[in-house]
């Protein structure tokens, strides 16, 4: 008897790893998309609050460890606050000289893409490949292939999957993203390429252009999908790639993509 | 009917759990396997066969709710099952302290198997750079953190869904086995 359940039971789960294999390796997506569809409509409200309320509960967390603090905290903002008025006063000078060099750069003026706020409700749990979820679909004019950004003009990532209210956002440090980027100080061309969910690579770079420790990385639009001009992370080190013919650098993102909470589509660039 | 209703809810609730809640507090490598727990608990409490179609289901969600292609955690969940359901019908025995050991082995045994089943099923599948990639990672501080919250849900779940296969138990006249 016990030779006999054990062979069923080794049957069943023989044929079960046999039809997963087959539908990993044959990955019929398409096949699938309604299910995911109605799958991710029944799931959306639940997402959302399920988001909602991880983001309060960890406010609160972050609040309550945050009071021993916030008398030194108090003391060092008013010290900040200080300078930053007079600081103030010298950037106007500064953002006028950035509104005449963007339109010498032909960079769109971040205030003129058509944005569309997003809420995110779900994120990658398991590390394999970087995502975010946000809460909004094809029925708000979402579609694949927009770029995303938060609100001061940093490139989080390009809409992957959409759904009708929610979509799939592949993030820059996801290892199949590739976004054309310039280093700002030096104009060097070059790919920006996720490196297993934990960072970014700025790969492809000529031998020839100059890469420096410190250089602002941004986009560079050709492709087109996305605009020029994003704010993508800061070069961390410089090293040549495995064939030794182009320079690759390890760039630090400027964000810390788990902790979003608001992201924005663009709709048109 | 009614206690399949409310296993299916449980795996589609703890599926949201995994994407939308979990990620707020824990870092990439080290959120807890909510799903799977629920599963290891099920599977060391029950039979293979009863608990199949329910490692199939939070496997399909998982996949689903996770942008996964159809079939990797279906199958890492069932072979945990599998794995589990093995070790367990060997080594649990009634005595509260060793059956504590054990379980905490079964848990740790199960989230190292399902972190290189899925791991190594996305790297042949071509979903991230490179073979055996994933292997440092388990000796990572992120792994070995995830191993601890992973026993810490075990602990919080073990007792509400054992309670809760009593009343099902109770609703459906059955005898429950002690182990």
């Amino acid at each position: 008897m016990p030779k006999k359940y054990l062979s069923s039971k080794l049957i069943k789960f023989i044929i079960v790893s046999a039809i997963c294999f087959l539908l990993v390796f044959w990955n019929p997506k398409r096949i699938f998309d309604p299910v995911r569809i109605l799958f991710l409509e029944i799931a959306y409200p639940f997402q959302k609050s399920f988001y909602m309320l991880g983001r309060s509960v960890d406010e609160i967390f972050s609040f309550l460890g945050s009071i021993g603090e916030m008398k030194g905290d108090n003391e060092r903002l008013i010290r900040e606050n200080d300078s930053l008025v007079s600081e103030v006063v010298s950037l106007q000078e500064a953002k006028k000289e950035n509104e005449i060099l963007r339109e010498q750069l032909k960079l769109a003026p971040r205030d003129k893409f058509d944005l569309e706020p997003c809420f995110v409700i779900g994120q990658d749990p398991q590390g394999l490949g970087s995502w975010l979820m946000i809460g909004k679909g094809s029925s708000d004019g979402i579609r694949t292939g927009m770029p995303v950004i938060v609100s001061n003009g940093i490139l989080v990532g390009k809409v992957d999957e959409v759904g009708p209210d929610s979509s799939k956002v592949r993030l820059l440090t996801d290892s199949e993203s590739a976004v054309n980027v310039n280093d700002l100080e030096t104009s060097a061309r070059g790919l920006i390429k996720g490196t297993y969910g934990l960072g970014l690579i700025m790969d492809m770079v000529a031998q020839a252009d100059a890469l420096n420790e410190g250089d602002t990385v941004i986009t560079s639009g050709l492709g087109g999908e996305v605009p020029k001009g994003l704010l993508v992370g800061r070069i961390q080190e410089i090293k040549a790639s495995p064939d030794k013919l182009f320079q690759q650098a390890i760039v630090m993102p400027r964000i810390r993509y788990q902790k979003l909470d608001l992201v924005f589509a663009i709709k048109n660039q | 009917m009614m206690q399949n209703i409310a296993i299916s809810l449980i795996l589609f609730l703890s599926t949201i759990v995994q994407v939308s809640f979990l990620p707020i507090f824990f870092t990439d490598q080290s959120i807890p396997d909510f799903t799977l727990i629920i599963i290891i608990i099920w599977i060391a409490r029950a039979d293979f066969n009863s608990v199949l179609k329910w490692a199939i289901l939070g496997g399909l969600m998982a996949d689903i709710a996770s942008f996964q292609p159809i079939g990797l955690n279906v199958f890492a969940f069932v072979a945990v099952a599998f794995i589990i359901n093995s070790l367990s019908k060997r080594f649990l025995v009634p005595q509260f302290a060793w059956k504590f050991f054990m379980f905490v082995i079964l848990v740790m045994v199960g989230t190292i198997a399902n972190q290189a089943i899925t791991g190594f099923i996305a790297e042949i599948g071509g979903r991230s750079n490179g073979l055996f990639r994933h292997i440092p990672m388990f000796f990572s501080q992120d792994f070995f953190l995830k191993l601890l919250y992973n026993l810490g849900i075990f602990a919080i779940l073990y007792w509400p869904l054992k309670k809760l296969d009593k009343i099902f138990a109770y609703q459906n006249n059955r005898v429950v086995i002690k182990r």
